[in-house]
């Protein structure tokens, strides 16, 4: 019966993808233009031509690690912050406008003036951090003074230690606000992160690849490029999800 | 441990729950605390576990004291089974075994690894009733502990409070007068000019 369902459930998604492809086939024939709308088989076999070098998978190194870096670096500066905020009115105060300049602030506009103080090659760093933190930390400081406050007055009543009040009380009401910060985050931090490396020019990244397929016409390298973009992204929300749940089941053990 | 409440007056905004209340709670015995809705019952026992704070007055002997308590609503944490919620508040000398044999004691045996969510209410509130007892204490406070238990549930988990508590300075808030003498409980009746009897 799961078998069935699980084979439904692939089903339909194999499906739904072999419908967008053809769309996109049909289109190309259309256009029938390599330079415009390169064919997906094409797209296809460049990728895999693509990833038979060590460049590709240097260029994916170089990109991941820096846009990886930026966002756990806004994780626990988000965390730190959004903990401080609870605990005192005047760092929240103090705090809270600088995240609303942050999230207002358009992309674009970091980036020219991070490229003002900043090396190129390091761009994606600040760029996914600066699009990750006022995320984490109004999601964090949601979830924190979501939790409840009878649970609370009970952890002081019977003076439940912090460690234990934190594992089996806070963490348990942060975690769908934090899953939520996490979900939305991770793709902020890709696109806005590969942004930084097409206008800062970063070479040996993924937005270099994209800038120089641009720039030669090289249509279905900047497709091929593009799907790798997709599929890392996937990738790390997948394992970072993963990751989650494992803290959301031991978060609720107060051993 | 003697616990003394010496004037004291609790007000919001415009309704006087407790005026110039003076009580004693007798040190090492069951104190029933009586009295009709609103008389300020739960008000008070929220002042005792410095949940609330009182506009005036004072109360002696509670310092520095460990408290356990259970409350009216049962205050456990849903996704934690029955088990991990006592052993939340119990320090390593309450072992897994001593849980199992006080949930013996109040019908719970069957239920320790459930999620608590996934219990009745009268469930959840022998948990909490066991969780109170098992927790390192100077004085157990008791806000209508046996609510939603039927007759004859309600007679063994008194009966098993009674035991449990022999010789414990313990504060239970009743409606039930029955209940004051199966505990052999002294009983403290509040009543609306916020003076015991």
């Amino acid at each position: 019966m799961k078998f069935r369902r699980q084979c439904k459930k692939y089903g339909v998604k194999i499906l739904v993808l072999c419908f967008w492809l053809l769309l996109w086939e049909i289109l190309s024939r259309v256009v029938n233009k390599e330079i415009l709308l390169a064919p997906p088989i094409a797209v296809i076999q460049t990728l895999g031509r693509l990833s038979m070098s060590l460049s590709f998978w240097q260029t994916i190194l170089f990109s991941s690690a820096r846009i990886i870096l930026g966002f756990l670096l806004a994780l626990i500066l988000g965390i730190a912050m959004a903990i401080l905020s609870y605990r005192s009115r005047i760092f929240f105060e103090l705090i809270s406008p600088m995240m609303k300049v942050i999230k207002a602030t358009p992309v674009a506009s970091f980036i020219i003036l991070a490229l003002i103080w900043i090396h190129s090659k390091n761009l994606s760093i600040l760029i996914s951090f600066l699009m990750v933190l006022p995320l984490i930390f109004t999601n964090i400081l949601q979830g924190i003074r979501s939790t409840d406050g009878k649970l609370l007055q009970m952890a002081k009543v019977f003076k439940i230690s912090w460690n234990k009040k934190i594992t089996a009380i806070y963490v348990p009401a942060v975690i769908p606000y934090f899953i939520s910060a996490c979900s939305v985050g991770l793709g902020f931090c890709w696109k806005a992160g590969i942004a930084a490396e097409v206008i800062g020019l970063s070479t040996g990244s993924i937005g270099w690849r994209l800038y120089e397929a641009k720039l030669y016409w090289m249509t279905k390298e900047l497709f091929a490029w593009t799907i790798v973009i997709i599929i890392i992204s996937i990738l790390f929300e997948k394992l970072v999800m993963q990751l989650i749940k494992l803290i959301d089941i031991r978060g609720g053990d107060p051993q | 441990m003697k616990i003394q409440v010496v004037d004291l007056s609790k007000r919001f905004d415009q309704n006087q729950v407790l005026k110039n209340l003076n009580i004693t709670f007798t040190d090492g015995k069951v104190n029933c605390v009586m009295g009709v809705s609103g008389v300020g019952k739960t008000t008070l026992i929220n002042i005792l576990m410095d949940l609330i704070k009182q506009d005036t007055g004072e109360i002696h002997g509670l310092k520095g004291s460990q408290i356990a308590a259970v409350f009216q609503e049962d205050r456990l944490i849903e996704h934690l089974d029955a088990m991990k919620n006592i052993q939340l508040v119990c320090d390593k000398t309450i072992t897994e075994e001593v849980i199992e044999q006080e949930f013996r004691l109040v019908g719970l045996e069957e239920y320790k690894n459930k999620p608590v969510r996934e219990l009745s209410g009268g469930m959840k509130r022998r948990v909490t009733v066991v969780r109170a007892i098992l927790a390192k204490s100077d004085l157990i406070i008791m806000d209508e502990p046996f609510k939603g238990l039927d007759e004859k549930l309600k007679k063994q988990v008194m009966e098993y409070v009674r035991i449990r508590t022999i010789g414990k300075t313990v504060i239970i808030v009743t409606h039930e007068k029955d209940e004051v003498q199966a505990l052999g409980g002294e009983l403290i009746l509040l009543t609306q000019d916020k003076k015991p009897e």
